[in-house]
């Protein structure tokens, strides 16, 4: 036996994987370069076996949770917004094919007769409705405010 | 929680259970900041990439097929981690557990006394691993951390179980060349 064939066996005897026989040992009693190289594979395995495992930070579970919870409010949110701009396109085709439908049966005259008569409406509303403008408007702002206050009582419990 | 098997706790998971997530979380997490924090040898780093390792389990739960146990499946996750991670340490710190100290004689390494030579050669040691390639130092890392057996090795890396044992041998004849040309 040579050096180079008991170099391969070094770690797998100081390990005790592989027990060495008796060539093995043999070669080692009268190698001085090989039973070096034995100590220190076997120095290497003790330090190795005996690493600490590293300590974890104590909050890691907490910051990981939290990661979590943004990372789940995150993708709900590109949902929200992938949902508005489904339901936005869905709209705007809708209307340009009512549009499109209109002036190729040439109800589109006819439409501008019906929007007249819903704008001269809508005006009348409007001059019936403006004596109790304030009140409407203050029914507003209390319906915002309550929209405004959910929304941060939600945004704040999700982040 | 506690005395539930890890499969229990995946498929409360699934049903959206973050309690659950936090249970497995706690059965595994020193492990995997283990593995990290000793192949990068980057503590701070090492947390980052741990929690990644937990977020990519959690957005995998619902393709988990059962088929691997949860443990090795962490394991592949925590190992492809560090693997993608291109940052190169310097030096991979080797902290000693006073609990598994081993007893045997320390080699002197031109010290002084015994104690002296241990840490020049964990020093030394911790340069070493700094130089192996990533998948040498993943590979040591799982190894030499306590509960993970050759066999959850060989599912973590995809390799057969004596190709490991082989690379897991080579790992440290490349350790050992690399302390032997410092000390020549």
């Amino acid at each position: 036996m040579v050096c180079t064939d008991l170099d391969e066996l070094i770690e797998p005897i100081a390990t005790g994987e592989m027990v060495a026989n008796a060539e093995v040992q043999a070669h080692l009693a009268s190698c001085v370069a090989c039973s070096h190289a034995l100590e220190l594979a076997r120095q290497i395995d003790g330090v190795l076996a005996a690493q600490a495992v590293p300590d974890l930070p104590a909050a890691f579970t907490t910051r990981l949770m939290g990661r979590l919870r943004r990372e789940r409010w995150r993708s709900e949110q590109y949902l929200d917004v992938a949902f508005n701009i489904a339901v936005g396109l869905a709209l705007a085709t809708t209307v340009g094919g009512l549009v499109m439908v209109l002036a190729a049966s040439g109800l589109a005259a006819v439409s501008a007769d019906v929007t007249r008569l819903l704008v001269s409406g809508a005006a009348e509303l409007l001059s019936a409705v403006t004596p109790a403008l304030p009140v409407y408007s203050v029914a507003a702002a209390v319906f915002a405010s309550g929209l405004a206050i959910w929304w941060w009582a939600e945004r704040g419990f999700e982040i | 929680m506690s005395d539930l098997t890890d499969d229990d706790l995946v498929r409360l998971c699934r049903d959206g259970s973050d309690e659950a997530f936090a249970e497995l979380v706690g059965r595994y997490r020193r492990l995997v900041f283990g593995i990290i924090s000793r192949t990068l040898g980057d503590p701070g780093r090492a947390e980052d990439l741990a929690q990644d390792v937990f977020l990519r389990m959690h957005r995998g739960l619902p393709y988990y097929r059962g088929t691997a146990r949860i443990s090795t499946w962490i394991y592949r996750i925590a190992v492809n981690v560090c693997l993608q991670d291109r940052s190169a340490p310097k030096r991979i710190e080797i902290a000693i557990d006073a609990d598994t100290r081993t007893d045997r004689p320390s080699l002197q390494l031109g010290s002084k006394d015994a104690a002296f030579g241990a840490i020049e050669l964990r020093d030394r040691l911790g340069k070493a691993l700094a130089r192996l390639p990533a998948n040498y130092r993943a590979l040591i890392a799982a190894h030499y951390l306590k509960g993970v057996q050759y066999e959850e090795l060989a599912d973590a890396f995809g390799l057969p179980l004596g190709t490991v044992k082989t690379h897991l041998h080579r790992a440290k004849r490349e350790l050992r060349k690399l302390l032997e040309g410092e000390l020549a």
